[in-house]
């Protein structure tokens, strides 16, 4: 279905000449940071980030023997969709204000159901009661292994989402739970499939909403 | 917390552009403000092309804080526009202008380099206006410019101007006023930006948060609901004319 805007100039505008003297004020505030302040910013909390994803697995210990299809699926997978959402979360897209919101969402909600699917391709062989008690300790763990990168995530980028700031803070903390997802794979010993689909998974649906929710606010121009 | 500093020149200065495209009973009337909205089409879109704010803001992103002048005078007038139809209240705007040029002050850093500035400073007054609606709404008070200053519509001027084309003038305001304020928030926002803003849909969407489809459907409905009551209840003119 399209719709002609073609006719839209034939509404007549009530405010045209009630808009004519806009009024000249100019403010004297502390301005914010520069481009160069933020990238600096940025740049601390990836380097923080990061170590903190890799530090806090190994001092609780790397898992020795990691089978191939655990690189592939739980830990590479993870890693690649959840960097790609986050890059694509904050990117300027064409307009300077944000990426078109169709491709945002797409990639946002599709890289977490990726990520479960793949999961459950691997192959499972734990009893249900196992996987539901290891998911959920799993699950906690991860996220305490996610918060901190998320809050890193939010102080560099406070104040800099002019629009769509809910949505782009859901992708982003759900992008970072799975790249939380793929370095708590370094440690965790469970290979079960479902165990990954369920106790990697919900806390990338626990950090979608606290990024949509939370994370938003602080990021969002205001 | 703000200065006071010399007035911009304004590219609003077409008296009757209100009647603009009007209904037919107006279209004596439409005909001699063409002119004049041509003219003010044309400076806006020298606006909106000039990458010269763009320039200016890129300039004070990277920290020259002279530059921010110019990018005030680049959309002190199209912001406060639009703010004020947003707001449908001129004393209203005043506020509102004040805190959208504080935020995008506050927010300079965050201006992508080689972005446009038009786009990105909406967006910060869409947020304004947003965020001015939730603190009243949670005030429970009454609607957006209901009691920040009526809409007070100033008559065309000039020597063609009658007073019969005066009245009509006045009652079309006073309709389309009416119409846009009945109209879904993000319905009258779409059509502001696209009829009134003069922006592309893509723009809008980016603004918006939104897709260019959702655009052009809110701005759709917006066009036909004001196309309605105008077919209504437009003014008629008077004396067998």
């Amino acid at each position: 279905m399209s719709f002609d805007l073609r006719d839209l100039d034939s509404i007549p505008d009530p405010h045209r000449d009630r808009v004519r003297h806009a009024p000249a004020l100019l403010p004297v505030a502390t301005p914010g940071p520069t481009r160069q302040t933020l990238r600096n910013r940025r740049l601390l909390a990836l380097f923080v980030g990061l170590a903190w994803l890799l530090l806090t697995p190994m001092l609780w210990g790397y898992r020795s023997n990691i089978p191939a299809s655990q690189i592939a699926f739980h830990i590479a997978l993870p890693t690649a969709l959840g960097v790609a959402a986050l890059v694509l979360a904050f990117a300027p897209g064409k307009a300077g204000v944000g990426p078109a919101l169709t491709q945002a969402l797409l990639l946002g909600v599709a890289a977490p159901v990726v990520f479960v699917v793949a999961a459950m391709c691997t192959p499972c062989f734990e009893s249900a009661n196992e996987v539901a008690w290891s998911s959920f300790l799993c699950g906690d763990a991860l996220l305490a292994l996610a918060l901190l990168p998320l809050g890193l995530f939010a102080w560099a980028h406070r104040r800099t989402a002019v629009a769509g700031a809910g949505f782009r803070g859901a992708i982003a903390g759900g992008a970072i739970g799975l790249v939380a997802a793929g370095f708590q794979a370094l440690h965790c010993v469970h290979s079960d499939g479902l165990h990954v689909a369920l106790g990697h998974g919900w806390p990338v649906v626990v950090m979608g909403l606290l990024g949509g929710l939370l994370v938003s606010r602080v990021t969002r121009v205001a | 917390m703000f200065a006071l500093v010399q007035p911009s020149p304004s590219p609003f200065g077409a008296a009757g552009e209100l009647l603009r495209g009007g209904i037919g009973a107006l279209a004596p009337l439409v005909g001699a403000c063409s002119a004049a909205e041509a003219g003010s089409r044309r400076l806006s879109e020298a606006l909106q092309d000039s990458s010269a704010a763009d320039d200016a803001m890129n300039r004070y992103a990277e920290g020259d804080d002279a530059a921010f002048a110019v990018v005030h005078r680049a959309v002190a007038d199209r912001l406060y526009a639009f703010l004020a139809r947003m707001a449908r209240s001129p004393v209203l705007a005043d506020d509102l202008l004040q805190e959208t040029f504080l935020r995008m002050h506050r927010a300079r850093g965050s201006f992508v380099r080689g972005a446009r500035l038009l786009p990105w400073c909406y967006a910060i007054a869409r947020n304004v206006c947003i965020d001015h609606a939730r603190q009243r709404a949670v005030r429970k008070e009454r609607a957006i410019g209901n009691d920040e200053g009526e809409a007070v519509f100033e008559q065309p001027t000039g020597p063609d101007a009658d007073g019969e084309q005066l009245t009509m003038a006045a009652e079309l305001a006073e309709i389309v006023e009416a119409a846009l304020a009945k109209l879904p928030h993000n319905q009258r926002e779409a059509f502001v930006l696209l009829r009134y803003e003069g922006l592309s849909v893509a723009d809008a969407a980016a603004i918006l948060g939104t897709t260019e489809g959702a655009v052009k459907l809110r701005a759709f409905h917006a066009y036909e609901a004001l196309r309605a009551v105008l077919g209504s209840r437009a003014p008629k003119k008077r004396g067998g004319a």
